[in-house]
């Protein structure tokens, strides 16, 4: 018999899926593609389920593994058979897929293993020009390539468990993206990927940046935010907040904010914005003062109080807020990846610091792309947003949420994509998931993550979901229009340096232990500040 | 009185109701004196198992099903299947196929399983076995009633010259793996040979169905002289004990109660163990001509503790010892109480009416009208 066939279509076959009938000695793999013949031609279809048995050991009465243990003596090895479920991905015109079929394949159809020139096929883009991610899990003669235009324009998502294989991903995604020349940025929130470097490729560059606001670049909502203002919370300093905006901007247009910063001794750089707003409030505040916005006397309260934010503000992040800093969006190139490291940086400030980048990067597509400017401004780019969740939860609007929103629903017209990375599915905003119509699915476990990610995909199936808890590290479920069909997948790993990758627990304890020993007490002691 | 008032309508409960204490009465247990009496006797009688030292065992057994093929005649399918483990497991079947007259069909499908069954023991000797196992009881084999017409039992002519007919044309009938006297390519010349005979013997035409009943009794006879070939030649070997298992039995020989043997010992008795041995012969009907009788060793047994007791027969006249050795080697490869060899055989042997509808409707013409369509089955 042909080594490739598998076994025969069983009775009670749908136009979506079939049940198959094993050979003796064959035992199907789920995920494995398989041809069906059809009656209209040839069917391509996937194993979801395979079912196993022994013919001698079917009993329900053999409660005791001693009886197995007689049967086996006796037999030697017991009758073996195999059940599999097909699910039919649709039908074959030569090479080419095709819809589903009209009719179900026949009972007894042949079922063979699908030949590596037809997957190799399917698995690459229409042009020829993909990512290369990984392997079949079934299949490894069969490279998976994912069309970068599709990621791209529909975005992607990428959720596992910690340590289920997500910044390996990311890693080989980015790589392959540079290595065709093209942009990226990533929120590093962990710093994982300071020390990434990607090996034969000349072209290829990583600028680690620390994460900086110019505050002169700021809108008056993102100053808000970033002094935890809100209309509707606290409507008094929202409203002086932007009058002194405004004022400062007038000012600083003029040229002299700096004499106001100067005449309320304040101590900051020349075009310090929101330096020069906490001078226009103070300096409106004194009795005596100049009265660059008038403060009503029932208001003043809410005036100190906006003024006491400022000043927190700018000693808590005066590492970050760097007036003519300039903006990160800056820093993208072609061929080139942007780590901003974000580490050191509280939530607050980290999501200013995402969602004002996200937001730059948008209108300055925009802006290419309806010829207001920003000519060289590199697109297509790809923004990579590690531990999503904690800045795009359910409901909430953060100023992160609100900018990727935006990228989720304009950014393929303006060649803006965005890459979701999360432990926690469950704890992402469910309309930005929706939206990364594309998906890497790595190892999950959390049942409510497993129904929530099947709620927010398109392609997903039920026997796909069931996968994800047994998945190894670095295998994954791959969905969405950036691969020609749902595919189960082992990532290849990155062959360059990044971080993140696992603590080795034993290996640091070993070599910390070796050097206590090998050092005299008071040398270890004083190495470590006793 | 209405006319539907007149006429009986009974329901299934009132019918119980009415020979409930009759029920009952045959269905009870002894009186708590004999009772008690009986459970000593079992008890006293009941032996413990030992080691088995026998590994070479073969089994064998036959299945056998039949359907309509067409008005009047039946299609059937008889098996005979053979598994002994040795250095690896080996393992054997035959079928036979044929039609009959729906007439008298579901015995005489009996004799030619046995036939087969009988002629693959005789087969399997050349595997050596230590033990060679029979699904059933070698007593009943040759024990059982005849076949009763509006004659009555005995036929009005002697079955000795009609055997004796049949056997000159066709030989040994002892022979081969498979029923000769079932023999399809045979049939319509047994057919012919039997009406001749009994037209010589009686002077006059008889009726189809004593034709019939006739040719049964010829196909018993093969049956019945493979097994007292059989026979002789395991007792002539001294190597191989020849053992019989039943898993019903209505036999009441060994206690001589009003309720079976098996069911006292399925009653009485919770631990392995066997019963001791009594003995008993086998000995052939009279209308075969065989005159040789045989020993056999009867006993009970419980290969595990709690599970349904089994009936073994043993051929020839088995000490306690030999029993025990041989119980004990069944136990060792027992499942549920049920030696695994004869489960395999069985599962091997098994001819499902399904097949049968297949085989008909795939192999041959699709099949004709039966009546049975009119009660939507």
């Amino acid at each position: 018999m042909e080594s490739n066939i598998l076994g025969r279509i069983a009775p009670n076959s749908t136009p979506i899926q079939a049940d198959m009938i094993a050979y003796e000695g064959i035992v199907p793999k789920i995920g494995e593609y398989v041809i069906i013949e059809g009656d209209e031609g040839p069917l391509l279809g996937m194993i979801s389920n395979v079912v196993r048995g022994a013919i001698e050991l079917s009993r329900g009465d053999l409660l005791q593994a001693n009886y197995y243990d007689k049967i086996l003596d006796l037999l030697g090895s017991p009758s073996d058979w195999s059940k599999a479920t097909i699910r039919i991905i649709g039908g074959l015109n030569g090479d080419e897929l095709s819809g589903l079929p009209r009719s179900p394949p026949p009972t007894g159809a042949l079922v063979r293993r699908a030949p590596k020139y037809l997957l190799s096929k399917i698995f690459v883009p229409p042009n020829g020009r993909g990512l290369r991610i990984g392997k079949l899990m079934t299949r490894e003669d069969v490279d998976v390539y994912l069309d970068p235009n599709e990621l791209v324009a529909r975005h992607l998502a990428i959720l596992a468990v910690t340590g289920g294989g997500k910044s390996n991903s990311v890693a080989v995604i980015l790589e392959e993206i540079l290595r065709m020349g093209g942009v990226a940025i990533l929120f590093d929130i962990h710093s994982e990927y300071v020390g990434m470097s990607f090996s034969d490729c000349e072209h290829c560059e990583v600028e680690v940046i620390e994460p900086v606001l110019d505050p002169n670049y700021l809108s008056v909502d993102e100053l808000a935010s970033l002094l935890n203002i809100s209309y509707s919370s606290a409507a008094k300093m929202y409203i002086y907040l932007k009058k002194a905006y405004k004022m400062a901007k007038t000012l600083l247009n003029k040229e002299v904010l700096i004499d106001k910063i100067d005449k309320a001794g304040i101590e900051a750089e020349k075009d310090d914005l929101l330096a020069g707003i906490q001078a226009i409030l103070t300096l409106s505040l004194e009795e005596d003062g100049e009265e660059l916005i008038h403060i009503n006397s029932r208001d003043r309260d809410s005036v100190v109080g906006l003024i006491s934010r400022i000043e927190y503000v700018r000693s808590s992040y005066g590492r970050v807020l760097r007036p003519t800093a300039g903006e990160l969006a800056d820093h993208l190139n072609y061929g080139k990846l942007v780590i901003v490291d974000l580490g050191q940086l509280g939530s607050d400030l980290t999501d200013v610091v995402v969602g004002k980048t996200l937001t730059t990067i948008l209108l300055r597509a925009k802006d290419k792309k309806v010829g207001r400017g920003y000519e060289t401004f590199p697109t297509p780019v790809l923004a990579v947003l590690e531990e999503a969740h904690t800045l795009i939860p359910p409901g909430a609007n953060t100023y992160t949420s609100i900018a990727a929103a935006s990228i989720a629903k304009e950014g393929r017209k303006f060649g803006v994509g965005l890459c979701l990375v999360s432990q926690r599915p469950k704890k992402l905003d469910s309309d930005v998931l929706s939206q990364m119509v594309n998906k890497i699915i790595l190892r999950i476990v959390e049942p409510e993550d497993q129904s929530y990610v099947r709620r927010a995909t398109e392609f997903l199936s039920e026997e796909m979901i069931s996968y994800l808890p047994s998945l190894n590290v670095g295998e994954a479920v791959i969905v969405g229009p950036m691969i020609r069909m749902p595919a189960l997948v082992k990532v290849r790993y990155f062959s360059g340096k990044r971080g993140g990758e696992s603590l080795d627990a034993h290996r640091l304890w070993s070599e910390g232990l070796h050097r206590r020993l090998s050092a005299s007490p008071d040398e270890y002691y004083g190495s470590i500040g006793d | 009185m209405r006319i539907n008032q007149r006429m009986p309508l009974e329901s299934i409960e009132e019918a119980l109701i009415s020979v409930r204490d009759h029920l009952k009465y045959l269905l009870e247990s002894p009186s708590s004196h004999g009772r008690e009496a009986l459970l000593k006797s079992v008890v006293r009688r009941w032996v413990p198992l030992g080691n088995g030292d026998y590994s070479k065992i073969a089994a064998v057994d036959g299945g056998s099903n039949s359907i309509y093929f067409s008005l009047g005649e039946v299609l059937f399918i008889a098996s005979a299947s053979l598994f002994m483990r040795d250095t690896e497991p080996i393992r054997a079947r035959k079928y036979q196929i044929g039609v009959l007259d729906d007439y008298y069909h579901q015995i005489r499908v009996r004799y030619c399983r046995e036939t087969l069954e009988i002629k693959m023991l005789m087969k399997s000797l050349e595997l050596d076995p230590e033990i060679l196992l029979l699904d059933g009881s070698m007593l009943a084999l040759v024990d059982r009633g005849d076949l009763a017409t509006p004659y009555g039992y005995r036929p009005p002519y002697p079955l000795r010259e009609i055997i004796h007919r049949v056997t000159n044309y066709i030989g040994d009938l002892a022979s081969g793996l498979t029923s000769i006297t079932h023999d399809l390519r045979l049939n319509e010349e047994i057919d012919r040979i039997v009406e001749d005979s009994l037209l010589d013997l009686l002077g006059m035409e008889v009726r189809r169905d004593e034709v019939r009943r006739a040719r049964a009794f010829v196909e018993r006879y093969e049956a019945l002289l493979t097994l007292e070939k059989l026979l002789r030649k395991v007792i002539s070997l001294r190597n191989v004990t020849l053992v019989g298992i039943s898993k019903r039995s209505s036999s009441r020989a060994y206690f001589n109660e009003r309720i079976p043997d098996m069911e006292i010992v399925r009653r009485f008795i919770l631990e392995n163990g066997f019963l001791e041995p009594i003995e008993l012969r086998l000995e052939f009907p009279e209308f075969t001509g065989i005159e040789s009788s045989y020993p056999l060793t009867l006993t009970y047994t419980k290969l595990e503790k709690g599970s349904s007791p089994l009936r073994i027969e043993i051929l020839g006249n088995a000490d306690i010892d030999l029993v025990r050795g041989i119980i004990s080697s069944l136990a060792n490869h027992s499942v549920r109480g049920y030696p695994y060899h004869l489960r395999i055989v069985h599962e091997m042997a098994k001819v499902g009416v399904d097949l049968l509808k297949h085989f008909t409707r795939n192999l041959m013409s699709p099949l004709g009208p039966v009546g049975r369509e009119f009660l939507g089955e």
